[in-house]
C-alpha cells in the first residue's frame, strides 16, 4: 500500500467522529460528584477527629495539672493512714485513682449504587453527516441496581433472556435495524441480526473507586499489657540496684482516633492520634532517699529536695513516706512489714504512621500492619503502693519527652454495614530508645495491645 | 488554541465541573472515535473514553499550554487504551512473517468516504488494527510500537503488513461493487 493511501487512511481516521452515548458523561459526572462528596466528608470527619483529639488533650492537661499541683499534706491534717517503720521511719499512704478517657465515634453508612442508564445508539458522523451504524439498541426493559461485577453479569444474562422471550412471542417479527452502507457491504444480514438480538443492554461501568471508600476514620479502645526490657549499669553511681526479677508489667486501657487512606486496593496508610501508656511496677523494693534536708527540729523535710532512687530514675518525691524520713532509705518490705511496690507510668500522645496490607477480599478481612509511632510524653507519674493503698510520689526525672516506637500487628475487620466495620487488632509495640536519658539506665518499654474499634469508610 | 478553549481549560484547572462538561462535548466525539480504534469492543471504548476523560480532568493542571491540547489529550486516551489492551492480554505475539512488499499499483486518488475507511480499519483484528493505527495514524516507528505493545519489531512489521493486505482487499472489493 503506497504512502498516498496511508495518507488517505490517516486523514479519514483523524476526521471521523463518533458521538458517544450520554451515559459516558453521566458516569464521569457521577465520579466527580462522588469525589466532591468525599472531600466534604473528609473535611467533616477530619474536623470531628481534630475536635476529639483536642478534647482529649485538654482533658489530659486538666487531669495532669490537678495531680501535679497537689501539695504534700501534713500527716496530722491529712487523716491518712500512717505506718510506722523501724527507726522512726514513717510511711503515709493516701489513696488515689486514675482513669483513661474512652472514645466513642458514630458514623452513618452510605449506600452506593452504580448509575443506571438507558441503552443508546452510537451514531457515526463525518463532516456533519450522520450515519446509523447499525448497532442501535432498544431501550432498557428492566433495571437492576448494580453493586458489583457479578450483578452486572446477572443483569446482562437476565436482559438477554427477556429479549429472547420477547422475540419468541413476536414470532421473530423484530424490526430489522437499519444498516449502514459499509456494514451492508461487509456483513451478511442474518449475522448482523443475530448479533443485534443477543447483544445485552449495557450499563455504564461505575467508576472503580465507588466500590469501596478510599478513606476511613475510626475510633478504638485498646486494653494492653506493658512492660520493658531493663538493664542497669554502673550501679555504684546511683547507690542502688534493681533487678528484672523485681519488675513486672502493667495492665492498662488506651484509645484514640485514626484516619487512613487507601492508595491501592490492598495497601492503606494510617495515621491518627492516640493516648498510650507504658511503664512498669517494681516489687519488694527499698525506697532510697539520698538527699535529705532538715527544715526544723520536728524532723520535717523540705519536700522539694527529697529525691528517691527508683529503677527508672530519681523521683523528686512528694510522698509522705519519703518526706518524713530521717534516714537515707525506707525499706518498704522487711521481715515484719507488708510488701510495698512502686509503679511508674508514662502516658503519651501518640501519632502513628502505619502501613497496612490487606490479605484477602472476603467478608471478614485480615491484614498485616507495621509502622512507627511518635510519642509525646504528657504524664509522668510514680506511685507508691503500700498495704494496698497508693500515694503519688511525683515525676521520674530524666525521662525522654519524645520517643519513637515500632508497631506491628494483625488486623481483623468485619463489616457491620457497607461503610461501617468492626475492627480487632492484636499488636505489639516496642520503643526504639531507652525511656531514660540516664546512660546507666536502659529501659525500653514494650506493649502488647488488643485494639478494638469501629471504622467508617467513605 | 482559540480563546474559548483556553478559557475552558483554565476553568477546568480550577475544578469547574461545568467547564469539564463543555470540554467533554467539544472533544468526546473525536476521542470516542479514537478509543474505538484502540479498543476491542465498543463497550471497552466507552470505558476507555470514561477513564480517559476522568484522567484528563484530574490531570489538566499539568497541561502547561505548550503544544496542542488535542495532542495532549490523545496521548492520554491512547495510553489508557493500550494499557487496557495489555492488561487484557489481547496483544499477543503472532508468528512473524516476512515483510510483504507494498504493491506498486497506484491506489492514489481513490474516492472512498472517510466513514467507510474508518469501518475498514475498525473491522481489522485487534492486533493488526493497533499496529496499523500506531504506525499509520500516530506515525510511530516499529521499534516504539514493539516497546509499547510488548511485542517484537518483527511481529509489529508482520502485523502491519497483514493489516495493509486486508485493507487492500477491502478497498478492491468496495471499488468493484461501486
Amino acid at each position: 500500500m503506497s504512502d498516498s493511501v496511508d495518507k488517505i487512511f490517516r486523514k479519514a481516521l483523524e476526521e471521523v467522529t463518533v458521538e458517544p452515548p450520554a451515559r459516558v458523561w453521566e458516569a464521569i459526572d457521577a465520579h466527580f460528584a462522588l469525589k466532591q462528596r468525599r472531600q466534604r466528608r473528609l473535611f467533616w470527619y477530619g474536623g470531628v477527629a481534630a475536635a476529639a483529639a483536642l478534647l482529649l488533650a485538654i482533658g489530659l492537661v486538666v487531669r495532669n495539672g490537678a495531680s501535679e499541683t497537689r501539695p504534700p499534706v501534713p500527716l496530722a491534717a491529712s487523716g491518712a493512714k500512717t505506718i510506722c517503720l523501724e527507726n522512726n521511719e514513717v510511711a503515709s499512704i493516701m489513696s488515689r485513682t486514675s482513669s483513661i478517657p474512652a472514645f466513642k465515634r458514630r458514623g452513618t453508612a452510605t449506600r452506593r449504587v452504580a448509575p443506571m442508564e438507558n441503552g443508546e445508539a452510537i451514531v457515526l458522523a463525518v463532516a456533519g453527516k450522520t450515519v446509523d451504524d447499525g448497532l442501535r439498541e432498544g431501550r432498557r426493559e428492566v433495571s437492576i441496581p448494580l453493586v458489583n461485577g457479578e450483578a452486572l453479569r446477572n443483569q446482562r444474562e437476565y436482559v438477554r433472556l427477556l429479549r429472547e422471550e420477547a422475540m419468541a412471542a413476536r414470532g421473530e417479527a423484530a424490526e430489522k435495524p437499519k444498516r449502514t452502507r459499509t456494514e451492508a457491504m461487509e456483513k451478511p444480514a442474518g449475522e448482523e441480526k443475530e448479533k443485534a438480538e443477543i447483544k445485552p443492554e449495557r450499563t455504564r461501568r461505575a467508576p472503580e473507586s465507588r466500590e469501596e471508600g478510599r478513606f476511613s476514620v475510626g475510633g478504638y479502645v485498646s486494653p494492653g499489657y506493658t512492660s520493658g526490657s531493663y538493664h542497669q549499669a554502673n550501679t555504684n553511681s546511683r547507690s542502688t540496684q534493681f533487678s528484672d526479677e523485681q519488675m513486672s508489667g502493667l495492665f492498662n486501657v488506651t484509645g484514640g482516633v485514626n484516619f487512613s487512606v487507601r492508595p491501592t486496593k490492598r495497601i492503606s496508610i494510617e495515621t491518627g492520634i492516640g493516648y498510650s501508656r507504658v511503664g512498669q511496677k517494681t516489687d519488694n523494693m527499698t525506697v532510697y532517699a539520698p538527699t535529705v534536708t532538715m527544715s526544723n527540729s520536728d524532723k520535717e523535710v523540705e519536700a522539694s529536695n527529697v529525691r528517691v532512687a527508683t529503677p527508672l530514675g530519681n523521683v523528686r518525691s512528694k510522698a509522705q513516706a519519703a518526706v518524713y524520713t530521717m534516714d537515707a532509705n525506707i525499706a518498704l518490705k522487711d521481715a515484719d512489714m507488708p510488701e510495698g511496690s512502686i509503679e511508674q507510668q508514662f502516658d503519651a500522645i501518640e501519632i502513628p504512621l502505619l502501613f497496612r496490607y490487606r490479605l484477602n477480599d472476603n467478608r471478614v478481612r485480615f491484614s498485616l500492619m507495621g509502622g512507627f509511632g511518635a510519642s509525646f510524653m504528657v504524664r509522668n507519674e510514680t506511685t507508691l503502693t503500700y498495704d494496698g493503698v497508693s500515694e503519688s510520689m511525683g515525676e521520674t526525672e530524666g525521662i525522654r519527652k519524645f520517643n519513637i516506637s515500632t508497631n506491628v500487628g494483625i488486623g481483623v475487620e468485619y463489616p457491620i454495614t457497607k461503610a461501617i466495620s468492626f475492627r480487632m487488632e492484636p499488636g505489639f509495640k516496642y520503643y526504639l530508645q531507652s525511656l531514660s536519658k540516664d546512660g546507666d539506665i536502659k529501659f525500653k518499654p514494650y506493649t502488647f495491645t488488643f485494639s478494638t474499634g469501629i471504622g467508617i469508610s467513605f | 488554541m482559540c480563546s474559548d478553549l483556553e478559557d475552558i481549560i483554565a476553568k477546568c484547572q480550577k475544578g469547574d465541573r461545568r467547564a469539564g462538561e463543555q470540554l467533554y462535548k467539544m472533544f468526546s466525539p473525536k476521542m470516542f472515535a479514537l478509543c474505538i480504534q484502540y479498543s476491542s469492543s465498543r463497550e471497552e471504548a466507552e470505558d476507555n473514553l470514561q477513564d480517559g476523560f476522568i484522567k484528563v480532568l484530574e490531570s489538566i493542571g499539568q497541561y502547561s499550554g505548550k503544544g496542542s491540547f488535542e495532542g495532549w489529550m490523545k496521548r492520554i486516551f491512547i495510553n489508557i487504551s493500550l494499557e487496557k489492551f495489555r492488561k487484557n492480554r489481547l496483544v499477543q505475539t503472532v508468528d512473524e512473517m516476512p515483510d510483504v512488499a507494498d504493491e506498486e499499483e497506484d491506489e492514489g486518488g481513490i474516492d472512498i468516504p472517510s466513514e467507510v475507511l474508518y469501518e475498514f480499519v475498525r473491522q481489522l483484528p485487534d492486533r493488526y488494527r493497533l499496529v496499523f493505527n500506531m504506525y499509520v495514524v500516530e506515525g510511530l516507528q516499529h521499534k516504539d510500537i514493539a516497546a509499547r505493545l510488548g511485542i517484537t519489531e518483527g511481529t509489529s512489521k508482520s502485523n502491519l503488513a497483514r493489516a495493509k493486505e486486508i485493507l487492500r482487499k477491502k478497498i478492491k472489493e468496495y471499488l468493484e461493487n461501486e
